[in-house]
């Protein structure tokens, strides 16, 4: 029976690290189920979740990375999703829809958060954020995936976002899934979007 | 880093076109609603209507809030009146003009386009009845388009038809003078086209194309004008070739959207799922208009010699960029000069820098014919018909298709201005020059051979 834990770390991003990262990994029996892993300045971040034997001492697991990876200067965290208590996972009738919201323009503080609260008056869930700030001219990019619940205009939502935000010179953009699977794929239309029809 | 520049320019690329869908167009069909009897004729048509088409506005609506597109206008088409309504007289044939105003009305439609007969070789009784009855069924009823099918480059031209046609249009403004003759407007004169293109107006449901049908068309000028003022802020020399480059790019995404939304509309609605047109029209955004993208182009007037080549460059862009979207595209693009929808152009009439003349010309060179254009009052029947005519010769001549839509204003002359209900400019009455001297070439009737 093997554990799952969810892990971050941090570390100094200098060639090597994935390999002694994933050298620690084996050598604790572990496997990795989920892992996202990005470059944030100078630093090399990943988030994991990882299944170990059962009898494998989570204070072993983390000291074990420590070790390995003491030439990066490696920062683990760990968690026993077993140890938190269950989220309310409430099952939806109806499926969620996907949009990708990008925003973009001159920074100016405040924006994400305003979006944030936008989003979560609409129950919208946020999925994936990825975002920088261009040091040359002060400008910003934000891309984030919703998860968005029936019954939300996305029409509306865009425009709101947008009213609020284009006298600042930020440009907003709202697209379903399906929408940007039309345009990036050449394949026809009906071919590589199509969902089944609703239920009513 | 984790994000670089790279990563900026392939997020841009994820900026909100300002794309929305101009029509969307259910096809009815209707044929199997004939009866002797006017009033079984018309009920059934009604019901008809109203069991196909009544969720399209909500379902309009739900897509359209899904993909955060928005959809102008909602339009039904039915299988041409003139097939299933044979043997009544005009006043019955107004009456079916009211059942479809009716029915489109109860479901929410902006238009709904069948009042239509093909003529393009003779007049059956019952298209001289229909003809006959187009001042009234037009002037009684607001959402009812009417379309006649009068010449194609196989079967020649019916001058017949087209002079009885200019009677009726000018009956149908007079009727209508309270409103500027809007009435006129609603008629729509077709060649080398069949009444059953979808898309325009006045359009019917054509042959084969199944019990129901949604199409989908685009006005692609503000899409055309986003991707030119973006190339053009980048590189303000760009040559013609980038920027033909830059036009296929926009309509490609824009027909790949379209046909999206029309796709899920047809799923929702149960019907198949028909085609999508990529027009150049004008819409309700301001500075959108297909003068504003000749002046980006290098054109600082409509008419000015180059129009025709910017027109063709336009127009084959959009054709390449739709046909490569979409299998159900490309067909049907045209360019659409309406003077009354298009800012630019109605202000260029004010101005007097465009002429008449210049339209027509423009007209031949890619655009589908002369849409929209208010003409004095007073224009006699022949001179009307030959105006028409040289609009459908030139279409059959080159193997294009054309819709005229021309408005003789009742009571006003040229240089008066006149507004409209419902349309987005004033327009100045152009002159036109040479008026009552083709009225025995018109008065010979008969038929132009077809085209070898």
């Amino acid at each position: 029976m093997a554990r799952r834990y969810i892990m971050t770390v941090l570390a100094a991003n200098r060639v090597g690290i994935l390999a002694a990262l994933s050298n620690a990994l084996d050598e604790l029996g572990g496997n990795m189920l989920d892992v996202s892993q990005a470059v944030i300045q100078e630093f090399f971040t990943m988030i994991l979740a990882a299944e170990f034997p059962e009898e494998r001492d989570p204070e072993v697991i983390v000291d074990h990375i420590r070790a390995v990876c003491r030439p990066f200067g490696a920062e683990v965290a760990l968690k026993n999703p077993d140890d938190e208590p269950p989220f309310d996972l409430v099952e939806e009738p109806i499926p969620r829809q996907r949009y990708v919201l990008t925003a973009a323009g001159q920074d100016r503080p405040g924006v994400l958060r305003f979006i944030a609260h936008r989003l979560a008056q609409d129950d919208i869930m946020l999925l994936d954020l990825q975002g920088m700030r261009r040091e040359s001219d002060h400008s910003f990019l934000a891309s984030m995936e919703l998860a968005v619940p029936p019954g939300v205009d996305a029409l509306k939502l865009r425009n709101d976002l947008d009213n609020e935000f284009r006298a600042n010179g930020i440009t907003i953009a709202l697209q379903h899934r399906r929408v940007l699977a039309a345009l990036a794929h050449p394949e026809p239309v009906g071919f590589n979007t199509v969902s089944p029809p609703p239920v009513y | 880093m984790a994000h670089n520049d790279s990563f900026f320019s392939a997020l841009q690329q994820l900026r909100q076109l300002p794309l929305d869908v101009r029509t969307i167009t259910l096809g009815i069909n209707v044929s199997d609603c004939h009866n002797h009897s006017l009033h079984t004729l018309c009920e059934s048509l009604y019901q008809r209507i109203i069991s196909k088409a009544e969720r399209l506005t909500s379902v309009c609506g739900e897509v359209s809030s899904l993909f955060g597109v928005p959809i102008m206008q909602r339009r039904i088409v039915v299988t041409p009146i003139d097939r299933v309504a044979q043997g009544f007289v005009a006043t019955d044939l107004v009456n079916v003009a009211k059942t479809l105003e009716g029915a489109a009305a109860q479901v929410r439609v902006d238009r709904i386009g069948g009042y239509a007969a093909d003529v393009q070789h003779g007049i059956s009784s019952s298209a001289r009845e229909m003809i006959a009855s187009l001042p009234a069924a037009l002037s009684q009823t607001v959402r009812v388009r009417a379309a006649m099918h009068v010449g194609t480059t196989e079967s020649g031209v019916n001058m017949d038809a087209i002079a009885l046609l200019a009677d009726a249009l000018k009956q149908t403004a007079q009727a209508d003078a309270e409103r500027n003759g809007d009435a006129a407007a609603k008629l729509v004169i077709l060649a080398n086209n069949a009444t059953g293109h979808p898309h325009l107006t006045g359009a019917c449901l054509g042959d084969g194309w199944g019990d129901l049908v949604v199409h989908v068309g685009i006005g692609a000028a503000s899409l055309i004008r986003h991707a030119l003022v973006e190339r053009l802020a980048q590189d303000p020399k760009a040559p013609l070739h980038e920027l033909a480059a830059e036009i296929q790019t926009a309509v490609f995404q824009s027909t790949r959207t379209a046909e999206l939304v029309g796709r899920e509309i047809a799923s929702r609605l149960g019907a198949d799922f028909g085609s999508v047109d990529v027009s150049l029209a004008p819409t309700r955004r301001p500075d959108d208009s297909v003068a504003a993208l000749l002046t980006l182009l290098g054109i600082e007037q409509v008419g000015a010699p180059g129009t025709a080549t910017a027109l063709t460059l336009i127009l084959n862009a959009v054709r390449a960029g739709a046909a490569f979207a979409s299998c159900a595209a490309g067909g049907y693009s045209r360019i659409m000069l309406s003077v009354l929808e298009d800012s630019s152009l109605a202000a260029a009439t004010k101005s007097k820098e465009l002429t008449f003349d210049q339209l027509c010309m423009a007209a031949n060179a890619g655009s589908g014919g002369l849409d929209l254009v208010s003409l004095p009052g007073d224009t006699d029947v022949a001179t009307l018909a030959a105006i028409i005519s040289d609009q459908v010769s030139f279409a059959v001549l080159n193997h294009r298709p054309v819709a005229i839509r021309i408005i003789p204003v009742p009571g006003k002359r040229a240089g008066d201005g006149v507004t409209y209900a419902g349309m987005m400019n004033d327009a100045v009455i152009l002159p036109i020059r040479g008026t009552g001297l083709s009225k025995s070439f018109i008065e010979r009737g008969g038929r132009l051979p077809p085209v070898r």
